[in-house]
Order: structure tokens, then sequence, then C-alpha cells
């Protein structure tokens, strides 16, 4: 802005004196310029129509990407009418009928949640699911959990879900443009949430993006042309005066030639990417390029974010789910949705599969230590023929002694079948490779032929390491465990003291009671019917006891919870339980595996695994091919084994998942991964191996770009803040010392506006100066006569400068004068700051 | 800077969208980056085809104006063709040449799609002269503000400033008397305006208003004034065509109107006299009513000024007899005469010798 342009900001000369602009000497502009122009409001609704064609060409973009092109016309009216109602509230440009206008909307939007919550609600869940299960296409894996959708008709609630969304948006861009016509937020408003979609090959309708291109473009377009600027009385022009003289009048705006630019450029648009679609079409469109190589280091890691969460995040590297006993520290259940382990097998039974990792015998208030010699359940293998090269019976053999023939088969002295070589007992073979599960364990079906080095294996953490594949015979049908000879270790019945009342309690509630069996089967019932299983069971307070919590305070929660509850139940009764980690693979994910021969046909040249490779003796299912079945982490499990009838037996007390969630609508899961959930994660996974959880190897390029990004913007907000400044200061430093006074004062102005309440009221010189001049809390009344002297002295003089024509008319004793100023002014900043709040002064730091 | 600004922002957005392409490869980036390729270029064209198109005019009042009299300048803008212009950009030129004032500023306004823009601005001149608007060339930005095309187009328009009919200026009537000629007495009453060169005897045919009847009565003989017409029957009035910083040369011409008005109210016919700076001549104009005094004020408006104040006084007493009198309208502290008025203490009207 010219000098006295700038004049005029500082010091708000009166209206009839700016009025008076000398065109050249003696001839002067005597009147407001007059230009044909449109209506008032037609100049605010040309703004209207930049933002629907910017939010609707989002919105309606991001709906085609995903196929949810519901009623569009609907969603396009309403935001029409919502635009036009925003953008004439910038048209008087009185403040408080803006404030009046955004309240009531406020109000309508809020009752609008209020009264279309689930259509709402559902309509995002919409959204979001189209999304996952295109994601789930693109990544061609199976379907991940989906938002259960209240209200089905999706024409009326997908429409209803985006105006929500579009309002948002037209309200924060209507500002933008109304105000900067803003380029950055057009482009931010309208672009980004592309990237998402476009990033899974989901491209937009291309009425969409020729609607969102024109929009942004006549932003552009207006942006550079300057002319854009809202103005609230009847001012059509703007005038620049330089040294006393008219130096340009330019327009202010006009609704005109922004409706016609906007007009032209949507034509243009259409013309231009009619001809690139017929020409070029989308289908047709190939990915000439490779992928890049920031594409492929983060497409797995977005990709289970979408659809597994942000806990997919923080699970990586995948451990295997296996929490190692470790309790407590779970506030959400983490999935990465990838391959922990990989089965080479034959099915044999429609049962769920468990692949027993951890066992845990003594309870600790967020702990089970691990059971260093119980472990795993065996099959009683004996050989009268060969016995001595049968090292691996070598466990039974004790108990061997007491058994007998019974029927043909085998059995011990509590009935127990007892597995024979000489049996044709039905048996198989189970190739389990470590993909990225937790290498510290072995994960053996029921029930497995383990030898020595297995058992020192897992006592020193030393399983199955990643890449490696163990080959287990596993005999489905047959166990026996006996400890100590026969009789069970105590920590087996063991229920600590602290437990042992909530559980009294408990049990004394739910009355149970009866047989080993029955007591199982109703502790299964009781929690199926009074305790939900869920996901999302918060983390256990520190010092709080897990299971005592968990039975008495949130009577909800995971795997973890059931079992380890379940186990401390079962031990109040007298039957011996232990609590298990491990893999559970139901009969579906049995039937979602791939036939070996054919998915591992190429890479093992034809070497080929058939049937009886795997299988030997009765199967339920017959003759079946070989799987290869992928264990991901979301089949990690918690059980109980419980010694019944003299062997240890699974006991599933986990109800099922599906009936659960009952706050898990958009705007639950929305707070709770905005504000959280009120609990503590961070202290709570502290107490686990962290390291191994929580580390970020694998997404290091999601935290590197997430970095840069920050690193930039705040890059950016330097630089700006830099060269505002050095501007600044060049303003002062000129060679005309009547310049600097004004430019330095022009610089005081500004700062006193944020940092003083009520310097805007000072409409001369001198009380601007008096206010300057005043300490924090002082009356101007009592600010002392040589601080009066300064006052008057700045007053005078930046009076004197600001309405001379010109520097070249300054006189000798003036420009001295303003040199002596200039001084008192630098002093009397260092006063300003020195008398401004902490707080005002670092806000004004930022600001100027 | 505008327009280096519009380039580099509209260069990020292109990177931005080329960064998104390459990492995306998607349709959505490859049309928008198909549209920031094409678009400038099309905005570029549009605006060499706009540029044809448009015809800019200036139209004002063509009356006589008065000082501080606020007149219209109308400045149109036609647009012939279906391109919207948002920025076009014209140096008005505004001048006074008399007083060698003169100022330029740029008109900013668009051009509508086949369509008129007006713009009126309402201008008003302290000074009288002739105040010449006039627009030699404009520019036009194209719609992303990357390329300024310029064209001439030499459209002028001018308005005369005349002194406010209504200034007062009030002769004492007494100095002039005292200042003036018998002749000029006798003009003023409605006799012949000449100096007496003789008395002689009458002869038939004589006009009776030249018998001098004291005489004659005295000689008893009829005895007749004998008139040489030096003046062509008229009052001389030297206008002083000097300026100095405080453009009193305007109040010199303001004075000399306003005097001119009063003897043309009082019916008394007079000439006005100028040098011509230009032509190293004494121009004279016969005023025999309004029209020729405006007439008179416009030839002045094309002299140029100078800064002797004395400078016409000078060179007329040079060209006139001896004992010639003419009134000179001049700066007051000039000295040159009998004071017949003043105006604004600065300038008077007296009659020299």
């Amino acid at each position: 802005m010219s000098r006295n342009g700038r004049k005029m900001a500082i010091f708000k000369k009166k209206k009839d004196e700016q009025q008076k602009i000398n065109v050249c000497q003696g001839i002067t502009l005597s009147e407001a310029v007059q230009m044909t122009r449109m209506a008032g409001y037609q100049e605010v609704l040309v703004r209207g129509i930049l933002e629907v064609l910017i939010v609707f060409g989002s919105v309606g973009g991001i709906l085609s990407c995903v196929g949810l092109n519901y009623h569009m016309l609907v969603l396009f009216l309403a935001d029409a009418v919502i635009a036009a109602y925003f953008s004439n509230l910038f048209r008087t440009g009185k403040i408080w009928l803006r404030d009046i206008g955004y309240v009531s909307y406020f109000i309508v939007f809020i009752l609008a949640i209020f009264l279309l919550k689930s259509y709402a609600n559902s309509g995002f869940y919409a959204m979001v699911n189209e999304f996952l299960n295109k994601i789930t296409d693109y990544f061609m894996v199976d379907d991940v959990k989906v938002f259960s959708e209240s209200m089905g008709n999706r024409a009326v609630t997908v429409p209803i879900a985006a105006i929500f969304v579009s309002s948002i948006e037209i309200i924060v861009l209507n500002i933008f443009l109304s105000t900067y016509m803003s380029i950055a937020a057009a482009v931010l408003m309208g672009v980004p949430v592309f990237i998402l979609p476009l990033f899974f090959r989901l491209e937009p309708d291309v009425l969409y993006v020729i609607l969102l291109c024109a929009g942004i473009f006549g932003v552009i377009v207006l942006k550079g042309s300057r002319h854009y600027k809202l103005v609230f009385d009847d001012r059509q022009f703007d005038t620049i005066e330089k040294k006393g003289r008219l130096k340009t009048i330019g327009y202010t705006q006009s609704g005109k030639i922004a409706a016609q630019i906007t007009g032209v450029l949507l034509g243009i648009i259409l013309l231009v990417l009619g001809v690139v679609n017929v020409a070029y079409p989308p289908d047709n469109f190939t990915y000439r390029f490779k992928n890049s190589t920031v594409k492929e280091k983060i497409e797995e890691p977005l990709g289970n974010l979408i659809m597994y969460g942000f806990e997919a995040l923080r699970n990586r590297p995948n451990t295997g789910g296996i929490a190692e006993g470790q309790l407590g520290g779970v506030s959400s259940v983490i999935t990465d949705g990838e391959t922990d382990l990989e089965l080479i097998f034959t099915p044999y039974s429609t049962d769920t599969i468990y692949l027993k990792a951890f066992v845990g015998d003594r309870y600790s208030v967020d702990h089970w230590e691990k059971d260093e010699g119980g472990m795993y359940p065996l099959p009683r293998v004996t050989d009268n023929n060969t016995k001595d090269e049968n090292k691996v019976a070598e466990p039974d053999e004790a108990a061997g002694e007491a058994k007998s023939i019974e029927s043909g088969r085998t059995i011990d002295k509590n009935g127990t079948p007892v597995l024979d070589k000489t049996d044709d007992a039905a048996h198989g073979k189970m190739d389990v490779v470590n993909i990225s599960a937790n290498p510290n364990y072995y994960y053996m079906p029921y029930y497995t032929l383990w030898d020595s080095d297995m058992e020192s294996g897992y006592k020193n953490k030393t399983g199955i390491q990643r890449g490696q594949t163990q080959t287990y015979i596993y005999y489905p049908d047959y166990s026996y465990e006996a400890d100590n000879n026969g009789q069970i270790k105590e920590s087996y019945l063991e229920v600590p003291e602290e437990n042992r009342e909530v559980i009294a309690e408990f049990c004394r509630e739910a009355g149970f009671g009866g047989s080993d069996e029955e007591i199982v089967q109703q502790v299964t019932a009781y929690f199926e019917e009074n305790f939900p299983y869920t996901i999302h069971p918060g983390a256990t307070p520190s010092g709080e006891d897990y299971v005592n919590y968990f039975l008495t305070k949130t009577k909800k929660g995971l795997c973890a919870h059931f079992a380890s509850a379940a186990t401390l139940i079962f031990r109040y009764y007298g039957i011996p339980a232990r609590y298990c980690e491990g893999y559970a693979v139901d009969y579906n994910g049995v039937l979602d595996g791939k036939l070996f021969n054919e998915y591992h046909g190429d890479k093992v040249n034809g070497n080929r695994k058939e049937y009886d490779d795997y299988f030997t003796g009765e199967n339920l299912l017959g003759r079946t091919d070989v799987m290869v079945v992928d264990v991901t982490d979301e089949s990690a499990h918690a059980w109980v084994e419980v010694f019944i009838d003299g062997k240890w037996q699974v006991a599933e007390t986990t109800p099922p998942a599906g009936e659960e969630e009952e706050q898990d609508d958009f705007w639950t899961r929305f707070g709770q991964y905005f504000f959280g959930d009120g609990e503590d994660d961070t202290q709570n996974y502290g107490a686990v191996d962290t390291s191994a959880i929580f580390s970020m190897e694998n997404v290091r390029w999601v935290v590197m770009i997430l970095v840069g990004i920050v690193a930039v913007a705040v890059l950016i907000f330097v630089i700006k803040l830099m060269s505002r400044k050095i501007k600044r200061m060049l303003s002062y430093h000129t060679d005309f010392v009547g310049d600097d006074v004004i430019a330095y004062y022009s610089y005081m102005c500004d700062y006193m506006r944020l940092a003083r309440v009520g310097f805007d009221d000072a409409d001369t010189h001198l009380k601007q100066s008096k206010l300057m001049l005043t300490r924090r809390g002082e009356r101007v009344e009592d600010i002392s006569p040589d601080r009066m002297s300064n006052a008057l002295a700045i007053s005078e003089t930046v009076e004197e400068l600001s309405y001379d024509n010109g520097i070249d008319m300054m006189s000798e004793s003036l420009l001295d004068e303003s040199a002596r100023i200039l001084d008192i002014l630098k002093g009397v900043m260092v006063f300003i700051k020195k008398n401004t709040d902490k707080k005002k002064r670092i806000y004004a730091f930022f600001k100027l | 800077m505008i327009k280096i600004r519009n380039i580099i922002k509209y260069i990020i957005i292109f990177i931005m969208n080329l960064l998104m392409l390459l990492f995306l490869h998607s349709y959505f980036n490859m049309v928008i980056l198909i549209l920031l390729l094409v678009l400038p270029a099309v905005s570029i064209i549009s605006a060499a085809v706009a540029i044809r198109n448009i015809d800019i005019a200036i139209e004002g009042t063509n009356e006589k104006l008065n000082i501080n009299e606020p007149f219209l300048l109308r400045v149109r803008v036609t647009n012939k063709s279906f391109i919207p212009v948002l920025n076009v950009f014209m140096n008005v030129d505004v001048e006074n040449d008399f007083f060698m004032s003169a100022g330029t500023h740029v008109l900013n306004i668009p051009a509508f799609i086949k369509g008129v823009n007006e713009v009126e601005y309402r201008l008003s001149s302290e000074y009288i002269g002739i105040i010449k608007v006039s627009i030699p060339d404009m520019v036009i930005m194209d719609w992303f503000g990357f390329v300024r095309l310029k064209k001439k187009v030499g459209v002028s328009k001018e308005y005369t400033i005349l002194p406010d009919t209504a200034l007062q200026v009030m002769p004492d009537n007494t100095a002039i008397s005292a200042g003036m000629t018998e002749a000029e007495e006798s003009r003023k009453k409605g006799n012949d305006f000449a100096e007496v060169s003789d008395i002689r005897e009458y002869i038939p045919g004589d006009k009776l208003q030249n018998i001098h009847w004291k005489l004659s009565a005295k000689e008893n003989n009829i005895m007749v004034k004998e008139r040489v017409n030096l003046s062509s029957d008229e009052l001389m009035v030297l206008v002083e065509l000097t300026n100095d910083v405080d453009m009193i040369l305007n109040d010199i011409l303001c004075a000399m109107y306003g005097m001119a008005d009063y003897m043309i109210r009082q019916n008394v016919p007079f000439s006005i006299y100028w040098w011509s700076v230009g032509d190293q001549d004494m121009k004279r104009t016969v005023i025999d009513g309004m029209a020729d005094l405006e007439e008179t004020m416009e030839n002045i408006f094309y002299e140029r000024y100078y800064a002797d104040a004395k400078l016409g006084t000078t060179i007329m007493k040079r060209l006139m007899n001896e004992g010639s009198r003419f009134m000179v309208i001049g700066r007051r502290d000039a000295g040159n005469g009998v004071t017949v008025f003043t105006y604004k203490d600065t300038v008077e009207g007296c009659i020299c010798e």
C-alpha cells in the first residue's frame, strides 16, 4: 500500500477527507467513482456458487468413489441453500448479524443431529462400510468388521450424512472465501479428501471433478485478479494515493464479472474434461508407472489402519497376539489383520483348532505366571514292541504302568484312552510356519507329540523362529497328562486370597453348582448371558486386580478377561484349571484357506502334498486336500484348560462376539479416537514389553511423512513469519526519516491493537500516543508529565507527517524532529512491550 | 510483483498435483494436470482475443465549466467478445496544460461479456484552463494474472474551466475616474473614446459632442476638439500572464474575468491585451460581450505563462505612445500604477501610464 494509503488505514481519516483526492495539482476527484454493477446480494452469491462447486464436487466425488451416488440432487440443493445462507451472512458486514446467523444455524444443526442421529449414523456407516469394502477388494482380503447400519435405506441416510459433512465444509470455506478468497482453503477443502480413495484406485465421477475444478480455478482466478474483497458500504472502488496524488482507481469487486468468469471456466473445464474423458476414458487409464516406493512402503500399514483402525499402527510388528500372561494393559484389542502363522494340514474336524502357546498357572493381580512344568497336554503314546525307541513317550512311562487294555484300545487306570502305535488311531501332521508370530513359543494343536527339545524351547522361550516351519504329529482324539505321578499340581487349584472373596460372592450370586462339567457349562452360559464380549474393554486401572475389576466393575471384556476369571472360578470349585494363550482357528477360517497344491504348486516345482502325507486314520471330513490356512492375529485367543475326567480339556468360556459394542456408534467412536475414552492406555501398556508390541518399525514411513508434513508446515510458518518481520523492519529503515516514523508508528499501532483492549477507540494521534505511554493498569489521565510531553511531541509530528503532501515537501526542521521522534518511538515501543501481558506479547510476536 | 506471485502460487499447485499424480497415479490428478496446463494457455489466448474486441471511449459535457464545479468523466469500456476480462487497466492522463499541471492514474475495471461497462467519476478543478483527460493506452490481464497485453487507445476529452461568473470584482470608481482620461470618462458617459489632439474652428459636419463649449464661449467662435484615436476607441486592458508557486495567474485571470464581466455589464467596450511568449507578440482581442470574453479566455489558455510580473506592462508601454494609458491586471506588488481594484490581496487592476 502506498504511503498515503497506509495513512488512511492507520489514522482513519474522516469520510469527507477521504473523498477529496488530488488527481493532479488543482484537479480533485470529488465523489465516489461509480460503475455498472449488479445488486449487492449477487456478489456474495458468487461466493456461494464457488462454495457449492467445491464442496459438492468433493463430497459428491467421494461418494462416487465408493459407489454411493444416492440422490445427489438433494445434496446439491441442500448445499446450494446452505451456501446461499452463509455467504449472505457476509453481505452486510454486520458482525452481530453474522453471529446471530451462525448461532441460529448451530441450533438447527444440533436439532437436526438430535432428530436424525440414526439416519446420519447410518449414512456415515454406509460410507465407511462401502469404503472398507472397496479397500478389502483392493487388498483382496476378507471383509473386515463393518458398522451396523440401523437405518437400511441408503437413499435417505447417505444424503443426510453428506449434508451434515457438507454444511461444516461450507461454513469453514465460506469464511475463507469471503474474507481472503483463500486458494489454500479451497484446495484443502476440495482435494485432500480424495487422497485416500485415490490411493486405493477409487476414482470419482468426472462430473464431480468438473465441478470441483471449476470451483477451485474460479477461486484461483478471482484471487489472482485481486477483486474479491467484500465491501460493506456502497464503495465500488478503492483508490490508492501516492504522495498526495491519485495513483490507482481499482474496482473492489463485481459480482457480474465473477459470475461470468466462473461460468466461462465451468464451460471450458467441461469442454476440456469432456474431450479428455472421451479420448482417454478412466476405464482405459492404465497406470503407466510403477507404484512409487513411498506408496509401496505405506500401502500395507495404511490399509491396515483403515481396515483395522488405529490399533493396527500400534501393534506392529506383529507379536502374534500373545500377551504372555500380561493382563490389564489392553484398552482395545490390537489387530493388524496380517498373517501370523501359516498352517499346512488336512482338516479333520469342524471343531475349532486351538494352537496352544502360553500356559499360565499362578495368577497375581495383573498377570499369569508361566507354567514351567505343566506345559502341554500330550497324547499318551505307548509302543509295547519298540518301547525303547519311543523316547517321546517318556513322560508317560510312569503312568503307563497302570494301563490296561479295554475293547481293543489301550486305556490307563482312569479309563483315558492311551495311544498305542499299534492302534490305528487317527493322527495327522501339521506344518506350522511362523510368519510374524511371537517366536518364543510353539503353536501346537491338541494333542501333539512333543519332545524334550521342544520342552526346553518352551522353557527358554525359543519356539518357532520367524520364517521357520515346525512339523507336529498330533492326535486329535487322545489326551493324557498327569503330574506328579497322577497328582495335579497345587498351583492349578490356587486362587489368590485377594480374589477369593470376590469370586465367592460372584459364584454365590450366579448360583453355580453341580458336577465339574456342569459348573463349566454354567460359567460359560452365565458369561454369555451377562458379560458381553468387547474388543474395547478399557484398560484396568493401575493397582486394581484384573479379574476382580472385570467381575465387579466393567463386566465386559475380551477373551483374556473371561479365561482368567473362569480359571479362578473353576479352581474355586476345586476343578484344576489353567490359563492358556495361543490361536483359535474356527472351521470358517479353515474353509477360507487355500489348497496347498494350487497355492504352492509353482513355488515347489510340482512338489505336491497328498492327503496320505498328512493324515492317517478315520477322518470325519473324509479325504480332503492338504490346506494352507493363514492365521492372523485376529485369531489370537485365550482360553481355559480344565482337568476333568483325568484329562486336560479345553473350556471355551469367552462369549461369541457380535452382540457387544452397545455404544459403538459413529459419534462414540469418533469421540474415543479423538478425545480418548478416559482411560490411560499408555500407563497400562507400559506393563508389557512395549518394545515388542509398539515397535514402529513398519510404520516409520507413515510417521516420517507425518513428521515431514509437520516440518514443512512449521518451516512455511517460520518463513512467513520471518519475511513479515523483515518486511516490517525494512519499512522503517528507508532513506526518508518521515516514512520511517510513519511506518514505525504504524507498527506500534498494530501492536497496540493486539496488546491493549480499547486501542481501536482512540481516534486521534494524541489519544493513541497517550495510550502507548500508559503503564499496565494505569489510567490515561494519570500518566506523568514527561510521558505526556512525549505523547504530545509524537502526536504532533506524526500528525504533520501524515497529512504532508509528500516527503519531498518536508522542511528541514520537520526532518530533524522526525529523527528525534523516531528515537523516542523506539523507546516507547520498549515501554509498551514491558507493560504488555506475556501471553499477548507472544501472540503479537507471531501475529505481526 | 502480482504477476510473479500469481505464477508462483500456480506453480505450487501444479507441483502439488504433479507429486500427487506421481504418488497415486490417479486419473483424477491426471485430468487436473491437463487442466493446469491447458487453462493458462486458454487464458492467455483469450486475453489476446479479448483485447482486440475491447473499445474505450471517454464522454463528458461540452459545456463551459466554472472553477470547482464538478464535472462528469465517463469512461466506457465496450467488450464485443464473449470473453470476460477481470482487469482492464487504463492509464488516465489528466492535465491542465496552461498551468503545467498533469497527473496520471490507473483506472482498473472489468470488461463484461458482450457488454458495456461505464465508470463515472466527478472531477473538479480549482484552476481555470482546459482540462484534458486522455487515455493513451490500455493493458489487460489474463484470467490467471500471468500476462499483460497492451493496446493503444488514444481517446481524449477536453473540459474548459472558466472563472465563476459570480466572481465579485468591485472596482473603485473613484480610482477609475481619477485614473481614466477625459476621453475615457466621456466614453464612459457614452461619448467617443479618444484623445484630444487639437482645438480648431468648427467645420460643418463636425459632431456636436466635439464642440468645446467653454472655449467657444471664450473665443466667441465655435471651437471643436480634434481627436486622435490612439486606442481604437476602447479601453485597453492588459493582463499579465505571470505565475508563481502560488498559482497567482489563476487569480489574475479570475480578476480579469471579473473585471471584464463588470465592464461588459457596464457597457464599456474594451480590448484585452496579453503578451504571447510563444508568438513573441502582443495579442489583442476586442471584447463586445461574454462570448468574446470566453473565446479570449480559451485563447489565453493555450499561452505559456512567464515569471516576470511586469513583462507585459513593459512591452505594452514600449508599444504605446507617450502618455497613453491602459489598465493592467497583475500582481499587486508589481506597482504598475493607480489601483482600480484588488482581488484576494494578491492581484490588482491599475491604470498604467
